[in-house]
């Protein structure tokens, strides 16, 4: 009973404690992105706040099942209990918390406010320098030619706002970072819009998302496959990315629509269906770690039995 | 001191293996997408992962070591847990130290290398089309000098010849230039020498005495030049500077011997010089001084009008090297005009150099585009090379230094624009200008621009072309104070700054995070490590790349929330946070549990 109770408190501080930060750093993004150099910020928190949580909170449950997993790593020799309290959290999260969450966040809108860009400063964009004052601009090719127009400030924000998401070009350098990371940040994003879209979508649709979720649960299944916990931790956290990635870039994306249709077209069983490729892949990853596991088991009694 | 050692070997062979693993991939990618491998750029991607394989290293080595030297269940804050956090602490600043160094002098430089591989190849692709366009449009000496810079910067391109071709065929650019070296320096001395009124207005008598009336001229109308209106020796040197003028003029022309054709250049050369026309005097002294090297006026009056000449311009041939000795690309600054408003300064290159102690800075393909208090343009100019050197402030009048906010020891970069032949009289290369109003283009333009800064901004200003990663610490820290007034967004510089600043606080924290999650996740004292979980160590270094990467992410996004809140003063709650977190990430470590 001790344990199971440990393992709520541990879902529930992580559940806090990623909250508290990821809702920090969404609302820090959000503030900075709004930056235009040399004009006073408008800081906004309370007004962000609520639309942030909505956004984050599906990711962060996610997380805290993750957490509830690296608890179980750190303590294998855990009753039943245990696994019982985690399947059933697993499933509040799964079932009543993102579905909830996302229908919630079906009224919050958040206004994005485009601010023109201020004048007197140097901005480096599309491989030349700009240089705006009130009237006009100057454009420096770093090559040879320097050409002057007319073109303003409130017409150039709406560039600079649908290409970088950034308020101000100058800002936008300094928040570049590795493609690769760039992409484990966009599916974070993404995780939060696929969880509301299916959300409202109806409990049916909702299915198809909740696929992700049993692959996801299915992490326990890695906690004890080899003697090393460490390695524990880093194939969990590895199938976690892969799953995650897998589902939110590829599957849900309809990234895999032409293979479907190609499935259809040679009238392949049940290729129709909406299910068809997220219990696929999933299941996939599913029979995966359980494979992993007993294989883990196995290497690890004989092992035993050898000692 | 056995765990430390443990933990360092496996450290060790984790970093060699696993930049080995890097190297290796992308020599084969290189191989894979048949291009040649390039040293700098491997080297570069190499240290780019170091700190994630050095804190993975760190990791692994601790989880592995951590169990092998524990003796029974150590519990909370036990001598166990002090001695294995000392180890974490040491080795992790060695190794934020290395990432320090790596960050701030290694990386800097790999990318300097490699930044100048890439301006040299751009550079040369330049010079080499021009060097084309010119010879096509039969202009000789552009195409024979643009190739002269592409040979320089690539002399083994595939190219090289038919810029060889140009270069010999085209007609000869440079005349041999000798310079005559007679008493040049004595000479000097001679000229600047006297100081004062009285020894000025003597030597003066006496050259009139000795009926040389160009040295009694020149150094009467010296006296003059340096004479108070109420200076009793004024009209004295008045007097002897027209007796000396008129008897220059007294001389009979009408034989037309080679004495009295020398003696008539010479007499129009110091003409010239008097009159302020230093560049006629100068090249009709350089003629004399070829064929009359011996004769000591016009030896005397060839280094004077030089010395005036060289106050006033520069010579085409001091910039026809700099190029490729360039340190800084792309400088571009605003700053005050007098129409209240903003003139954009932008260089393309810039050389800095020094000679008897002073710095020169040589600006290639300046241009300046100045602004109206309503923004708009108003006039520009450009200019192939510009020489700009320091002027003291006090020279100039009170109310420009008032106007300017600039302090009385302070110096200011003074541009000269216009450059001459050091050979060939009229050859000389001129600023290009453009106006946005007609009644401005009547107005004459100087050969001088002076801007009211600082020479040392402009300086720093040059650094600042070098990037805000790529700006060494110190010069960093000065820049953001002064870069709002040239144009740079203060925002950013501070941002990167900081970030810089705590980068060491940014892995020891890291590190320590590491720490605790090597004794959470341990490998059992009983249990062997077996050789199969090798292959499994890159995930740690990929998980920590990307961990490392997200948090630098996060941290700019804090450090911008910060500057907007408290500006300047987000350096200290920046460091003042990363120091607690630090002592608390101790603090949690050492309440670890055994079991």
């Amino acid at each position: 009973m001790k344990n199971s109770l440990l393992l709520v408190v541990v879902f529930g501080l992580s559940f806090l404690g990623l909250t508290l930060f990821g809702s920090l750093v969404f609302v820090s993004y959000i503030n900075t992105c709004s930056i235009v150099v040399g004009v006073e910020p408008e800081l906004k928190f309370a007004d962000v706040f609520f639309y942030v949580l909505i956004f984050i909170i599906p990711f962060v449950v996610t997380c805290g099942c993750l957490f509830m997993v690296f608890y179980i790593i750190r303590h294998p020799n855990q009753p039943w209990t245990t696994y019982v309290t985690y399947f059933l959290i697993c499933l509040l999260v799964w079932l009543v918390i993102i579905p909830c969450i996302g229908k919630l966040g079906h009224n919050v809108k958040k206004e994005n406010t485009v601010k023109p860009l201020s004048s007197g400063y140097f901005r480096y964009e599309d491989n030349g320098l700009y240089y705006y004052t009130d009237n006009s601009t100057l454009y420096i090719n770093s090559d040879k030619s320097f050409l002057r127009g007319s073109a303003n400030l409130d017409n150039r924000k709406l560039l600079g706002a649908v290409k970088i998401r950034v308020n101000d070009p100058i800002i936008a350098d300094s928040l570049k970072v590795h493609p690769f990371v760039c992409d484990v940040a966009d599916t974070i994003l993404m995780y939060g819009i696929t969880a509301r879209k299916f959300a409202l979508s109806g409990y049916v649709k909702y299915l198809v998302f909740f696929t992700m979720g049993v692959a996801l649960i299915s992490l326990v299944l890695l906690a004890k496959v080899s003697a090393w916990p460490l390695l524990n931790v880093g194939l969990v956290l590895l199938n976690f990315g892969l799953i995650v990635f897998v589902n939110i870039r590829l599957v849900f994306t309809g990234a895999l629509d032409h293979i479907q249709y190609f499935l259809k077209s040679k009238n392949f069983p049940l290729s129709e269906n909406v299910l068809f490729f997220p219990i696929v892949i999933n299941i996939t990853f599913i029979l995966l770690m359980i494979l992993v596991c007993v294989i883990g088991a196995v290497v690890n009694k004989s092992h035993r039995s050898v000692k | 001191m056995k765990l430390a050692g443990n933990v360092l070997v496996i450290l060790l062979i984790y970093t060699v293996l696993a930049l080995a693993l890097v190297f290796g991939g992308i020599f084969v990618f290189d191989i894979i997408k048949d291009v040649p491998f390039n040293l700098m750029q491997a080297l570069q991607s190499a240290l780019d992962w170091l700190p994630s394989i050095l804190i993975s290293g760190l990791l692994v080595g601790c989880s592995m070591a951590f169990g092998k030297f524990m003796k029974d269940n150590p519990g909370r804050f036990s001598a166990l847990l002090l001695s294995y956090i000392k180890v974490v602490f040491v080795l992790g600043l060695c190794c934020t130290t290395l990432c320090f160094f790596i960050s701030e002098i290694l990386g800097p430089m790999i990318n300097k290398k490699l930044v100048a591989n890439i301006s040299l190849e751009k550079n040369y692709q330049d010079y080499l089309a021009l060097a084309r366009k010119y010879k096509n449009e039969e202009k000789y000496d552009s195409a024979m000098l643009y190739s002269y810079y592409a040979l320089n910067l690539k002399s083994d391109g595939e190219e090289a010849r038919e810029l060889r071709d140009i270069l010999d065929f085209a007609p000869s650019l440079k005349i041999e230039h000798t310079e005559s070296k007679i008493g040049i320096e004595e000479l000097k001395k001679e000229t600047t020498g006297y100081k004062n009124i009285p020894e000025l207005l003597q030597k003066a008598v006496d050259s009139y005495d000795e009926k040389n009336y160009f040295d009694a001229h020149y150094y009467a109308s010296m006296v003059v030049a340096i004479c108070k209106d109420n200076d009793a020796n004024l009209f004295k040197a008045k007097q002897l500077a027209g007796d000396a003028w008129n008897k220059l003029y007294e001389t009979d022309y009408s034989q037309k011997t080679e004495e009295n054709l020398v003696y008539a250049e010479k007499r129009r050369g110091y003409s010239a010089l008097s009159q302020g026309d230093f560049l006629e005097a100068y090249y009709l002294f350089r003629e004399l001084i070829e064929k009359y090297p011996t004769d000591l006026d016009i030896v005397r009056y060839f280094e004077i009008a030089k010395e005036e000449l060289e106050e006033q311009y520069f010579y085409i041939d001091e910039t026809t090297d700099l190029q490729a000795f360039e340190q800084y690309h792309n400088v571009f600054f605003t700053v005050d005009n007098d129409f209240g408003a903003k003139d954009v300064i932008f260089a393309k290159g810039v050389t800095l150099m020094e000679k008897a102690g002073d710095l020169f800075l040589y600006l290639r393909s300046l241009s300046s585009f100045s602004y109206d208090a309503n923004g708009n343009f108003v006039k520009s100019f450009s200019v192939p090379y510009a020489k700009v050197f320091a002027e003291p402030v006090s020279s100039f009048q009170d109310s420009f230094v008032g106007e300017n906010n600039l302090e009385l020891e302070d110096c200011i970069p003074c541009f000269m624009l216009e450059a001459v032949d050091r050979d060939i009289e009229g050859k000389k290369i001129v600023p290009t200008h453009i106006y946005g109003d007609k009644i401005l283009e009547q107005k004459e333009t100087s050969n001088f621009l002076l801007l009211p800064m600082k020479y040392n901004d402009l300086i720093l200003l040059c650094r600042a072309s070098l990037g805000a990663e790529n700006m060494p610490l110190g010069t960093l820290f000065e820049f953001v104070k002064i870069c709002k007034d040239y144009g740079y967004a203060r925002e950013v510089f501070l941002q990167i700054l900081i970030s810089r600043l705590v980068y060491p606080f940014f892995i020891m924290a890291i590190i320590l995070v590491m720490g605790i999650f090597a004794w959470n996740y341990r490998l059992s004292k009983e249990i062997m490590f077996k050789f199969k979980w090798l292959f499994a160590l890159p995930i740690f270094t990929i998980a920590v790349f990307t961990f490392l990467e997200i948090f630098d992410f996060v941290q700019t996004l804090f450090i911008y929330t910060m500057i907007s809140l408290c500006g300047f003063g987000a350096i200290g709650i920046i460091i003042g946070f990363y120091i607690v977190f630090i002592f608390v990430l101790s603090f949690i470590f050492l309440a670890l549990r055994g079991k």
